[in-house]
């Protein structure tokens, strides 16, 4: 009874043999011929319709779940261009995928059922363990999405959902499934069996000035904050820099000063960056905050990110109760990526030091992230955050 | 009664009075605090919008020393993987790696040109395929960039004028972007483009340094590795025609032998054919000579004994065309046997002692110690020491001097026979040993010899594997030096 993974990479120009490259150093890796699953991830620099195809053949047509990322996180390194493919084999997990394009056009709640009905109909009758979706970060409503799966799975199960990242030019990012590549869709992993698993999410920012509460909104858009507007909040902290708001995700105020939310009756702040300011005043987020939310500007920096990742770390540790992980699934904000920088490779290392130096690990950035603080389901809401790091290992 | 409640009244107001006035005192003093509470966290936040505002400029800094060490950990890799090259297409193949983003752009283009061809693209990322051929065909058409080029100019989103920059964003597709020549000593070799489409990383001026000092060092390497090149062709071509003159020369060596060896065929039929009717006509003449067939008058047997001595004088021309055309031709037989060399002069000066008491030449032998004995053959060498000790008597003056000097070093025996004589001519001691050869000077032109005796010493000398050469200076004296090999043989050809 054992689950076997090996981890395959490539930095090629050519896309073909990168993907080749890759694929085939996975499979020998994983040091078998059968591929139960297989999750991939990609940089932009790649044609993701050039690479899954070339995958799925090499690893015998199995499940592939995966998303493009700006970077890809390996055991020994942090690389700004290349793929990635952890390929897994066992007889004690059992995995199934499934996928739903599209989902801009649909509506979200019923999306949501829709993918874990598909993800399901091949999954059987064996003990749902864990369920991890990657969705495209750019769709809005994502709440909606996760509300309509949990609902399906009447709120019983373990999951993460992240949003699929580009190069932060937050245009257009993919989504893989099997044989093909999609934008606007998600795809969906299940698994099941004789397994245990530890999740945990973290960021490492603490709130700074008075706490504010918020008193409209409209979707994304806050429209105001303790009766005024709501873009006055950055405005009266970082004066003129607050103008920077204006041009999208890419202010340094949207990712280092992000918005935190206070979750009722804990210490616990969900993270929301700023994605825009209106003219009339408004600040647009990916997603909405519940009116009345008490709300502060968050403040971090290398030391308390890195001390939360080992945090985090530590806790997906314990929940395994200190059993060597089969492997590692790691999802990080691209936030993180900007805000850690030089720093990004002590993170991996403190990491690769408490799951131990040869546990294989694989990871991607992603554009939002949708997990709980606290491992009891009913304690805190399903919101979308920002500029977390999501740590899962499987044993 | 009335009293007793109207006291009451009193306390009771005066109590409600009391807390009244408490409560107000309280509440002033509650509000007070409330007041105080407030504008401390009022400063509270004062406060965390400074700290806020510092952190930001300080993660700013942070973010451009990131930006640029992680630039300068790539130039430095980029620096020493094409500093180790000398080949120019490796030079780029080095170039295009991962890490050149880790400069902090996410597209490159280097085009180079070379010779007078115009820009070819050597180095491409982030450019979709279709993009690169009108951006290099755009670069080939503005002359005036290829100047501003040749200046060191560098066009850049950063510093350049406002139409500029709008015309290269849309060429290049980019928002951000970097132009700089690639220079050598002397040329422009090419250029490199660099730029970003994504807003995420702000350009700075220390990126327009970061990619200037790129291109400087493949400027280097460029010129380094075409150098290297052209060095390259040159030493091939070198030795292309070394060869081919190694070749004609052989060619030419072989036709030389080749006549050489009919020449010597020739002399030797020719010498054989002669000395038979030679033999004939000497025997004839000294038959004649001894009156059996006849009383032969004085005048007759005058002329008969020149026909004699003639014939003897023809003969031994003829001896020494054969014994020159045998050496050369392997078919002499040398009889290489250890002997000493004083001895040998010393039978040669018994030979030669009537001509030198007749010049009154004093002949001086100044031999080194311990002389060893050498292989040869004795006969040969013997005619060497005649050859050139009659020479030296036939152009030493009267009372001269000869001196035969003998040497040895590990490996040879030195002879040297030096005169007194009238020297030779520096334009004619090149050609001393040449074959029928005879110095021009009064002593030749009075007394007959044929050319071949130091060509025939030559050839005796190169048959035992030593050498010879002379020294001369004219009125003064000359010195025919020659070596023989020490040991059985060793460096004696196999004649």
């Amino acid at each position: 009874m054992a689950t076997n993974v090996g981890i395959g990479f490539s930095q090629n120009y050519d896309t073909r043999l990168a993907a080749k490259e890759a694929a085939e150093q996975a499979k020998k890796n994983l040091k078998l011929d059968r591929v139960d699953m297989a999750i991939l991830f990609t940089t932009i620099h790649y044609s993701p319709q050039t690479v899954i195809p070339i995958v799925f053949e090499i690893l015998n047509r199995t499940r592939i779940i995966g998303a493009s990322t700006p970077s890809i996180i390996l055991p020994n390194q942090i690389a700004n261009r290349g793929i990635g493919i952890m390929a897994l084999n066992s007889d004690q997990i059992r995995f199934e995928s499934g996928c739903i394009p599209f989902l801009k056009l649909q509506n979200k709640k019923e999306a949501g059922r829709k993918l874990v009905k598909s993800t399901m109909s091949g999954f059987g009758q064996k003990q749902r363990q864990l369920f991890l979706c990657i969705a495209d970060g750019l769709l809005e409503e994502l709440s909606q999405f996760l509300l309509g799966i949990k609902q399906e799975f009447l709120y019983n199960i373990p999951m993460i959902m992240v949003g699929s990242s580009d190069d932060f030019r937050f245009q257009k990012t993919f989504q893989y499934y099997k044989d093909a590549a999609m934008s606007e869709g998600s795809v969906s992993l299940i698994l099941g069996g004789r397994l245990q698993t530890g999740m945990c999410i973290n960021h490492g920012f603490k709130p700074i000035g008075k706490p504010r509460t918020v008193d409209k909104v409209d979707g994304p858009l806050i429209l105001s904050i303790n009766g005024k507007k709501a873009s006055f909040l950055y405005k009266q902290y970082f004066g003129k820099e607050a103008e920077t708001l204006k041009h999208g995700p890419l202010s340094p105020l949207s990712f280092r000063y992000p918005l935190g939310i206070r979750i009722p009756g804990s210490s616990k702040y969900i993270l929301r960056n700023v994605i825009g300011i209106l003219d009339g005043g408004a600040i647009i987020c990916q997603d909405t905050v519940p009116e009345g939310s008490e709300i502060n500007i968050m403040i971090g920096n290398h030391s308390s990110y890195l001390q939360a990742a080992e945090e985090a770390a530590k806790d997906v540790r314990a929940q395994l109760t200190l059993k060597r992980p089969s492997f590692v699934l790691i999802f990080e904000s691209i936030a993180r990526r900007r805000l850690l920088g030089r720093s990004a490779m002590d993170e991996l290392k403190t990491i690769r030091t408490t799951f131990g130096h040869s546990v294989p690990i694989l990871g991607m950035y992603s554009l939002n992230e949708f997990f709980r603080f606290s491992h009891d389901p009913s304690a805190d809401p399903w919101l979308m955050q920002n500029g977390n790091i999501i740590i899962m290992a499987v044993v | 009664m009335h009293h007793i409640y109207g006291l009451l009244l009193f306390v009771i107001f005066g109590i409600l009075a009391l807390f009244f006035v408490n409560y107000a005192r309280t509440v002033k003093n509650l509000k007070r605090s409330l007041l105080q509470v407030s504008n401390s966290f009022q400063e509270l936040d004062e406060q965390a919008k400074i700290i806020l505002q510092t952190d930001l400029e300080l993660n700013k800094a942070q973010e451009a020393l990131d930006k640029r060490l992680n630039g300068l950990d790539a130039l430095h890799k980029i620096s020493r993987l094409i500093s180790t090259t000398l080949i120019e297409d490796e030079v780029f193949h080095r170039l295009n790696q991962p890490f050149l983003t880790e400069l902090g752009f996410e597209k490159f283009l280097i085009l180079t040109f070379k010779n007078s061809s115009p820009l070819k693209p050597r180095v491409d990322f982030g450019f979709p395929r279709k993009d690169i051929k009108p951006i290099v065909d755009m670069f080939n058409a503005k002359t005036e960039l290829l100047q501003s080029a040749k200046k060191g100019d560098i066009i850049s989103s950063l510093s350049s004028p406002r139409d500029v920059k709008e015309e290269f964003t849309k060429i290049l597709s980019v928002r951000q972007f970097i132009v700089t020549p690639i220079l050598s000593q002397q040329n422009v070799l090419g250029i490199i483009m660099a730029g970003n489409l994504s807003e995420s990383y702000t350009m700075t001026e220390g990126d327009e340094e970061v990619i200037s000092i790129l291109a400087d060092q493949i400027g280097h390497s460029l010129a380094n590795a075409r150098l290297f090149e052209q060095v390259y062709r040159s030493s091939q071509e070198l030795e292309r025609k070394v060869q081919d003159r190694t070749k004609e020369l052989s060619s030419v060596l072989e036709e030389v032998k080749r006549i050489s060896k009919t020449k010597s065929e020739f002399i030797s039929a020719v010498s054989h054919e002669l000395r038979t009717p030679l033999t004939s006509i000497k025997g004839y003449a000294s038959i004649l000579m001894t009156g059996k067939v006849g009383a032969v008058p004085e005048k007759v047997r005058e002329r008969l004994g020149k026909i004699n001595k003639h014939t003897d004088n023809l003969v031994q021309l003829i001896n020494n065309l054969l014994d020159i055309s045998r050496i050369e031709s392997g078919r002499v037989e040398m009889k290489f046997l250890e002997h000493d060399i004083p001895s040998i002069i010393a039978n040669v000066q018994d030979l030669i002692t009537p001509q030198m008491k007749d010049k009154n030449i004093q002949f001086v032998a100044d031999f080194a110690d311990a002389l060893p004995k050498v292989f040869m053959d004795t006969a040969q060498i013997e005619r060497v020491f005649i050859n050139l000790i009659s020479n030296a008597i036939k152009f030493t003056p009267i009372s001269g001097t000869i001196t035969a000097n003998v040497t040895r070093d590990e490996k040879k025996v030195t002879v040297g026979i030096s005169d007194t004589g009238i020297g030779i001519k520096e334009e004619d001691m090149h050609k001393l040993f040449t074959e029928f050869y005879r110095v021009d000077n009064e002593i030749n032109q009075n007394v007959k010899g044929t050319g071949l005796g130091l060509a025939l010493v030559k050839k005796i000398v190169e048959a035992h594997g030593g050498k010879i050469w002379v020294t001369s200076k004219l009125n003064v004296g000359t010195c025919f030096y020659f070596t023989l090999p020490l040991g059985p043989k060793a460096n004696t050809p196999d004649v």
